[in-house]
This record gives structure tokens, sequence and C-alpha cells, in this order.
């Protein structure tokens, strides 16, 4: 009895019908199959087959946009990782966050990942938004991607905000409570939306399950909603602005 | 009916009116429109906080008795500590008995009680329960110290500690913790004129 060699053994894989399901092209060698993989694939589809030389220039860009948007991803993942060990009840946060530090394998380090990275979102996201302002880059025709920059901005906000009040330690409770005391301060529907953002007249677990809530799926999904219309528009917008 | 050189025959509505497709258009956008002002209406609805039994609501506290089942001390004086709705609930009379030392037992003080709220006046920190040695609210932030009455005596606050409107209805005791009375001016004496140096306290 003789065994099949590793050529013999990947003709096999490549030639079943599971392999030829997933992969319906060879491997794209000339310019036309180069830009049809990239069309073809729902993920990579976003973004333009070809780029200008100058769009991929470091320190034209700093990439600032790209790290706020590889800073989300890392958010969303070691945010769904400390949702395994959080549990947003007002007995139970602040033990939950200690013991996620403590006697959690890594959770020192994803816990500090989480952190890190969303400091770092918001000022990257500032920069970003200085960068573009400086270039000019928000001009005609790109009027339409600033204002979802600037939607883009304020839900980072929020996402920082809301997460502020998770850890359920002194200083959430107070900055939570000295923030919602400035939305009474909004005309007309001051003091109600202050109510409703609480859950009632002071912090307390009404306003730590709002906040979780709105923290860990409403905004991030309104913000993974507004990223995919950015990016789509960078693209239709004639790709990221040139040296004037 | 026109003649366009490039088009031929082209269709245009008549001034005022509008056409099949134009008014199915306008009545499926109002549809959706209505549809979601109702699930945005319903939304809000579904999430305004119910205040029920909490801080904000009528809270029924039960009778004298069903206190002195929570609180045992509460007949001598000792206020009973109702904090789903920040609550200091004081049995006044007993109260004066706790003070002056005489021991008096109420059982049921028939109105004559107090509904402090425990958010301290001066920078919103919970007061802690009656200091035993003072036989005053002694507030750990600032210092800021009130009579069983609520009156200040002492510290940064600004008055006394606020409170609210108690009804009786068969014996039950409900506070409308919607209506926030603003606490007694500094120098009110109901009773309880101790110099505040001349006592022990739990705080500084």
């Amino acid at each position: 009895m003789s065994f099949p060699g590793p050529g013999a053994l990947m003709r096999y894989v490549k030639e079943s019908q599971v392999w030829r399901s997933l992969f319906r092209q060879p491997y794209p060698t000339t310019s036309r199959t180069r830009a049809l993989a990239v069309m073809n694939n729902v993920f990579l589809h976003l973004h333009p087959v070809r780029v200008k030389r100058h769009a991929v220039r470091y320190t034209y860009t700093f990439c600032l946009g790209g790290i706020s948007f590889f800073l989300f991803l890392a958010l969303t993942v070691t945010g769904v990782y400390l949702m395994f060990f959080y549990v947003p009840s007002v007995t139970r946060a602040y033990q939950d966050i200690q013991s996620i530090g403590t006697s959690v394998a890594f959770g020192s380090l994803v816990r500090n990942m989480h952190r890190w990275a969303a400091h770092l979102m918001v000022l990257t996201v500032f920069l970003h938004m200085m960068r573009v302002f400086y270039h000019g880059a928000y001009k005609p025709p790109r009027q339409f991607n600033w204002v979802v920059g600037v939607v883009l901005l304020f839900l980072t906000l929020m996402l920082s905000f809301t997460g502020y009040l998770l850890p359920w330690d002194q200083i959430a409770f107070w900055a939570i409570t000295v923030g919602t005391q400035m939305a009474q301060y909004a005309p007309l529907l001051g003091s109600e939306s202050s109510f409703f953002l609480l859950g009632g007249i002071e912090v307390g677990q009404g306003t730590l399950i709002r906040f979780y809530v709105l923290h860990v799926i409403a905004f991030p999904l309104l913000a993974a909603i507004f990223m995919v219309v950015h990016f789509w528009r960078i693209r239709k917008d004639g790709g990221i602005s040139g040296p004037v | 009916m026109t003649n366009h050189s490039s088009y031929g025959e082209v269709h245009t509505k008549p001034i005022g009116e509008i056409t099949r497709r134009g008014f199915m258009r306008r009545m499926l956008g109002i549809g959706v429109g209505l549809l979601s002002l109702e699930f945005l209406g319903g939304t809000i609805a579904f999430l305004w906080p119910n205040l029920k039994g909490g801080l904000g609501g009528i809270v029924d506290l039960g009778t004298a008795a069903d206190i002195a089942q929570q609180q045992p001390a509460w007949p001598k004086g000792e206020p009973y500590i109702y904090n789903k709705a920040r609550l200091f609930f004081v049995n006044v009379p007993a109260g004066e008995g706790l003070v002056d030392g005489s021991g008096k037992t109420v059982a049921d003080p028939k109105g004559a009680v107090l509904a402090l709220y425990r958010k301290c006046p001066h920078l919103g920190c919970q007061i802690p329960q009656l200091c035993d040695k003072s036989k005053w609210f002694e507030c750990l932030c600032h210092g800021s110290k009130y009579t069983i009455l609520g009156e200040k005596r002492a510290g940064p606050a600004p008055r006394g500690m606020d409170r609210f409107p108690v009804t009786i209805s068969n014996g039950v005791y409900q506070v409308n913790t919607g209506e926030k009375i603003t606490g007694p001016p500094v120098g009110t004496v109901t009773f309880d004129p101790r110099d505040s140096a001349s006592i022990p306290h739990c705080t500084g």
C-alpha cells in the first residue's frame, strides 16, 4: 500500500468540490484578474482596485484614518473579550473589573488594550480631522464625507463617554453625573433628555444598563455603518485628496 | 402633449394633477414616514424610565408596623433607611426622645414623620446613618452636620437636608419623591439646639 505524495494530495484538495466552490478563479496574475479579484470580494470591494501614487505616501495622511479604523477593530475584539467577564449591575460591575485585572488570564492585558486603544482612538480621530482640515480635503466634492466624519467623531466621543461609566468607580460615577447635568442645560428638552439618559433622576442601575447597551451595541453598530459610508465616499469622491 | 425635437412626443402632467405613479410614491413615502415616527415614539415610550417605587416616584413605605419590621429601632427613634429612594424616614417624636436621652418609644407617630433626602445639599454625597455619638447626620465628604430633623448645625452646606412630602392613606406612609422640598435655612432650630463644639462626633 502506498501513500500519495504531497503534490498528489494538494492536487486532490484543489480538485475537490469544496475548494473549487470557495476559489472559483485561479490565483490572479494579470492586471485584469487582480482587479476582478478585488471587485468580486465583499471585504475588498469597498477599497479601490488602484490608488494614486501620492495616496500611499505615509507623510501625507500619516494613515490617521486607517489607524483609527484599526483601533476600532481592536476595541471591538477586546471589548467582546471583556463582555465575557463583566456584568453591568451596580452590585457586580466594580468587582468584575477588579477580577478581570486579578483573576482572569491575560485579563489585565485585554482591559488595558481596550482602555489605551480607546484613548488613542479619540486622539487619532481628532488628528485625522485636523489633517483633513489643514489639507482642505473637506472641500467639494468631499463636503458630504466631511459631514459623515463629523458624525463619526461624535460617535467616537459617545463611545468613550458611555464606556467611562462601566467600571462603576468614583471617577466614573461623578463624570457621568456631571456629564448628564450638562444635558439639563439643553434648550426645550434639557431635563427630559437628562432623565431619559439616566433612566431616572440620578446615576444608578438604570443608567449603567443604558450606557452598557449603548456602548456595546448601539454606538458600535452606528459607527460601523457610518464607517462603511465614509470609506465608500472616499472612493466615490475621487480617492484621497492630492497635494494642491 | 408637446413635441420635442429629439424625444418625440412627451407626456407632461397637467398643472394641479398628480400622476398615478407620483401618487403611489407619495403615499408610500408618507406611510413609511408615519411608520418610522410610530416606531420612534414606541421606542422612546418603551425606554422611558419607570420610577415606580424608586427615587422620583411615589414610594410606598407600608404602615408603621411594616417599617418597624424592617428597622426594629424605628419606634425608638433610629431613622429607617429606604435606599431604593435614598430616604431617611424619621419617626419625629421618637427621634426627639433619642436625642434628649429620654428613650421614648413611639410605635406609630401618626403623621409626625419626616422623609429626608440622603443627598447632602452641599455637594451631593450620600449621608450615612445617624451618628451614634452625636445623634446627628454627619456627611463623610466635607463634614456637614444635621440634626435628626435635617436642620444644619455645622459644616459647609448652604441649608438643611432636602425632604419630600409624606401622605398617609389607611395607615400606609407614602412619600412623593418627585416633589423635593428645599431644606430649611441655616439657623432653623425646632429642637436639639446643642452646640457642635460641645459634643462628640463621628466625623471631623
